[in-house]
C-alpha cells in the first residue's frame, strides 16, 4: 500500500516531536510538568500539522482539494463523529442505564452503513460543495431552499459545538488546574487556529491525528485495566462476560435489578422495547443527516472513494464503540466493590477520595448505619472513562493520556462543525446571493476570519454553559436533539433527492419545514416542560424515538407535495442522473473547468 | 454542433441508465434488508428469548448482539456491498465502451478527450 508523502511530511515529525519533548519533560520537570506538557503541547502538535498542511484555494478551503485518501478520510471522519459526548460520556451512559443505554451503541455505529449505501457515493457524485449547495442544486436552484437548509445546519451545529468546548473546558480545568471558564477559551485558541491556517484540508490530516490520539489513550487504558481485571480470554472484547455476571451477581444480592435487565430504565423520557428500537433507529437517521459527517463525502476523489471511506470510518468508530460497553461494565465492578464497605473505609480509598471532592462521586449515608448501601452510592457518567486509570492504580502518566484524548476528540468535532458553519455563511450566503463575483482570495479570507469570530462566539456560549447549570443542562438535551432535527430535515430530502426524481423544489422545504414543526414541538413539550410522552401501540415515546414519526412526516409531506406540483425540469433530471451514474471518465478541461477542481465554474 | 461534455455518463442513451439504476436499487435493497435484521429485527427477540443465552460461557447474547456483533457485521456490509457495487459500475464502463458507435458524438468526443478509446484504456 502506497503510504500518502503529507504522512511522511506532517505526521510522523509532528508526532515524533510530542513524543520526544513529553520524554524530555518527565525526565527533567516530574510527572507535574509532564501531565501539563501532554495537554498543551497536544494542541501545539494540532496546530503545526495544520500549518504544514494548509491549503490556500477555496478549492482546499471547502472541499480539502477532493483529494484526501479513502483510509485517512475514514479516520478523519471518526474523528469527526467523536466527540467528547462519545468519549467521555457514552461508556458512563451505559454503565448508568445497562441494556437500555446500548441504542447510543447500535444508533451511533449502523447509521454509517445506510450512509453508504444511501447516501455519501451521492453526494460526492453531485460535484457540489456543501450541503445546503446540494439541496438547492436538487431542488432546481430555488434559493428558498438553500436559506432554510442554512438555518437547519446552525441549528443542529451550533449547540453541538458549544458542548464540545465545553467538553475542552473541563478537560482543561482538571488537568491544568485553571477554572474550566478559562479553559474553554483555551480549546478556542487551538481550534481556531488551525482551523482557520486551512480549512478543510488541514483540518482533515489534523483529525486523522487526533484520532490516532484519541484511539490510542481510549483502548490503552481499557486494556490495561483488562489485564488486571482478567478478562484477556483469549482478548477482553469476548471476555468480559465473566465479570458481566459477577457485577450482576452483586447487584441481585444488594437488591438491584441485574445491570442487563432490559427495559428497566427510562431514555429521553420514556421506557419500553419500541422506545428503545425507536430511539436507536432515530440515531442512526440522525447521524446520516448531520453536515458535518455529510461533508466528508466531498473530500475524496470519487464516489467508490465515498462508499470505501464510510466503510474505514465504521471500521475506526467500531474500535471505540465495541469497547465503550467493557468500560461500563469495569466502572461498575469497581464501584460495586464499595458496596457493604464502612462509609470512612470507602471515602479513605484514593480513587474515591480524589473524586469526592468534584462531584463526580456521591455518598449519602441515608439510614445513618455508617455502612455503604448499594443505593447510597452514586456517581457521574463521565468518571467511567477519566477515572478509569484511578480506579485501578494505573502509571501515573495513563491519565492525562487519556484527558488528551478526550481533548481530541472534542477538538476534532469542533472542526468540523465550525467549518460547515463558516462555509454556511461564506459559500452558502455570502457567495451564493450577496456577492457572487467574489475573488477567491477574498472568499478565503473571510472563511479565516470568520473561522474566528464564530470560534469566539462558541466559546462565550460555552462559557456561559459552564457558569449556569441549567443553560448548561439545555446544551447537553440539544446535543441529543440535533439527532432528531438532522433526521426531519436533511436526511429524508438528501435520499429522496436521489431516489425519487419526482421530487420537486416544494417537496423538499415543506418537507424540511414539516419535520421540524413535527419535532421541536415535541421535544420542547417532554424535553424542557416535562409534558408526558405520547403512546404509540401502547408504548411511551421519548423525545428521541420520536424523532422517526418526524422522519416519516418529511418523508410523506415531502412526496405529497411534490405529486401535487410541477415536476423539476430536464437540468434537474440530468443532475439527479450525475448522482446516479458512476463516472465513464474523468474529462479534463471542459469548458475551462478541470474534472479535479469540479464546482470551480459553478 | 456536437461538443465534449464534462459529464458523459448523463449523455448516454436512456437504456444505459437504467440498467445500471435497476442494478444498484436491486443491490442496495437487498443489503438493506440486511440492514434492518442488524438494526432492528434480531434486536425484537433477543432481550426476551436470548436473554439467557450466554455466548463464550458468560456473555449474555442480547447484550452482545447490541454491543459488539451489529457494529462488526455492520462494516462487513460496507465492504461487501462496496465490492459488489465496485463490479456494478465496471460492468456499466464495459458495456458503454462496448457500444462505443452507438454512443453520441457528444459522449465518444468526452471520452476521446479524456483518453478513453473503444478498447477501454484511459491515459
Amino acid at each position: 500500500m502506497r503510504i500518502h508523502p503529507e504522512v511522511y511530511r506532517v505526521l510522523l515529525p509532528s508526532v515524533a516531536g510530542y513524543v520526544l519533548l513529553i520524554l524530555i519533560a518527565a525526565a527533567l520537570f516530574g510527572p507535574r510538568v509532564a501531565s501539563g506538557w501532554m495537554v498543551i503541547g497536544s494542541i501545539l502538535m494540532y496546530i503545526a500539522i495544520a500549518y504544514v498542511a494548509r491549503g490556500t484555494t477555496a478549492h482546499a478551503m471547502y472541499v480539502a482539494e477532493r483529494r484526501i485518501p479513502p483510509v485517512v478520510n475514514g479516520a478523519a471522519t471518526a474523528a469527526d463523529w467523536m466527540s467528547a459526548a462519545s468519549f467521555l460520556s457514552m461508556a458512563g451512559a451505559i454503565a448508568l442505564l445497562g441494556y437500555d443505554g446500548l441504542p447510543y451503541i447500535i444508533g451511533w455505529t449502523l447509521g454509517y452503513t445506510i450512509h453508504a449505501f444511501f447516501i455519501a457515493p451521492y453526494v460526492r457524485k453531485s460535484h457540489t460543495w456543501t450541503v445546503p449547495d446540494l439541496v438547492e442544486t436538487r431542488a432546481g436552484g430555488y434559493g428558498p431552499a438553500r436559506v432554510i437548509a442554512v438555518i437547519m445546519l446552525f441549528i443542529t451545529s451550533l449547540t453541538y459545538l458549544t458542548a464540545q468546548l465545553v467538553g475542552a473546558g473541563v478537560v482543561f480545568s482538571r488537568f491544568l488546574g485553571i477554572p474550566a471558564q478559562i479553559g474553554v477559551f483555551g480549546a478556542l485558541f487551538g481550534m481556531g487556529i488551525y482551523a482557520a491556517s486551512g480549512g478543510w484540508k488541514s483540518i482533515t490530516w489534523t483529525q486523522f491525528a487526533q484520532y490516532i490520539v484519541l484511539i490510542v489513550a481510549y483502548l490503552g487504558a481499557a486494556l490495561l485495566v483488562a489485564s488486571i481485571v482478567g478478562i484477556w480470554k483469549p482478548l477482553p472484547w469476548f471476555g468480559y462476560g465473566e465479570l458481566i455476571q459477577a457485577l450482576q451477581a452483586r447487584e441481585v444480592q444488594a437488591g438491584l435489578p441485574a445491570w442487563t435487565t432490559p427495559f428497566a430504565k427510562p431514555l429521553g423520557g420514556a421506557a419500553g422495547q419500541l422506545n428503545w428500537i425507536l430511539s436507536a433507529v432515530l440515531l442512526m437517521l440522525g447521524t446520516i443527516g448531520l453536515p458535518h459527517i455529510l461533508m466528508r463525502s466531498y473530500t475524496v476523489p470519487s464516489a467508490s472513494a465515498a462508499r470505501l471511506s464510510v466503510g474505514w470510518a465504521l471500521f475506526f468508530i467500531g474500535l471505540l464503540y465495541c469497547t465503550a460497553p467493557m468500560y461500563a461494565a469495569m466502572a461498575r465492578y469497581a464501584f460495586s466493590g464499595l458496596w457493604g464497605k464502612p462509609i470512612a473505609e470507602v471515602q479513605s480509598v484514593p480513587w474515591v477520595a480524589k473524586f469526592l471532592p468534584t462531584g463526580l462521586i456521591k455518598i449519602n449515608d441515608a439510614n445513618g448505619d455508617g455502612i455503604l448501601q448499594a443505593a447510597e452510592l452514586s456517581f457521574h457518567g463521565d468518571i467511567v472513562v477519566i477515572g478509569m486509570p484511578d480506579m485501578w492504580n494505573l502509571a501515573w502518566w495513563i491519565a492525562p493520556f487519556v484527558a488528551v484524548g478526550g481533548l481530541a476528540a472534542a477538538l476534532s468535532t469542533a472542526d468540523g462543525l465550525l467549518m460547515v458553519m463558516v462555509t454556511g455563511i461564506t459559500r452558502d450566503i455570502y457567495h451564493r446571493f450577496i456577492n457572487p463575483n467574489v475573488p477567491e482570495h477574498v472568499e478565503v479570507r473571510m472563511t479565516r476570519v470568520l473561522v474566528m469570530v464564530l470560534s469566539v462566539a462558541a466559546s462565550f456560549l460555552a462559557f456561559l454553559a459552564i457558569q449556569d447549570p441549567r443553560f448548561a443542562l439545555y446544551v447537553a438535551l440539544l446535543v441529543g436533539w440535533a439527532f432528531v432535527f438532522a433526521a426531519a430535515s436533511f436526511t429524508p430530502a438528501v435520499v429522496l433527492g436521489t431516489f425519487w426524481k419526482r421530487l420537486n423544489r416544494y417537496g423538499i422545504v415543506w418537507g424540511m419545514v414539516a419535520g421540524m414543526a413535527t419535532a421541536l414541538p415535541y421535544v420542547l413539550a417532554v424535553g424542557v416542560f416535562q409534558a408526558p410522552p405520547l403512546s404509540l401501540f401502547g408504548q411511551p415515546i421519548g423525545t428521541i424515538g420520536w424523532g422517526c414519526v418526524a422522519f416519516v412526516v418529511n418523508l410523506v409531506v415531502s412526496v405529497v407535495v411534490s405529486l401535487l406540483t410541477q415536476p423539476e425540469g430536464e437540468a434537474v433530471m440530468r443532475f439527479v442522473d450525475r448522482m446516479r451514474l458512476p463516472e465513464l471518465a474523468r474529462v479534463p478541461a471542459v469548458a475551462g473547468a478541470s474534472q479535479e477542481a469540479d464546482g470551480h465554474e459553478r | 454542433m456536437t461538443a465534449p461534455v464534462e459529464h458523459p455518463e448523463e449523455h448516454l442513451p436512456e437504456r444505459y441508465k437504467t440498467w445500471y439504476w435497476g442494478r444498484l436499487v436491486q443491490v442496495t435493497a437487498v443489503f438493506f434488508v440486511l440492514w434492518t435484521v442488524i438494526a432492528i429485527w434480531w434486536h425484537i427477540p433477543a432481550p426476551y428469548a436470548w436473554r439467557n443465552v450466554l455466548l463464550f460461557g458468560n456473555m449474555p447474547l442480547h447484550w452482545y448482539l447490541a454491543a459488539f456483533i451489529s457494529i462488526w457485521v455492520g462494516v462487513l456490509m460496507i465492504f461487501v456491498y462496496h465490492w459488489v457495487m465496485e463490479g456494478v459500475d465496471n460492468q456499466f464502463r464495459a458495456q458503454a465502451l462496448a457500444d462505443w458507435e452507438e454512443l453520441p458524438e457528444d459522449v465518444r468526443m468526452s471520452l476521446r478527450l479524456a483518453g478513453v478509446t473503444p478498447s477501454g484504456a484511459q491515459r
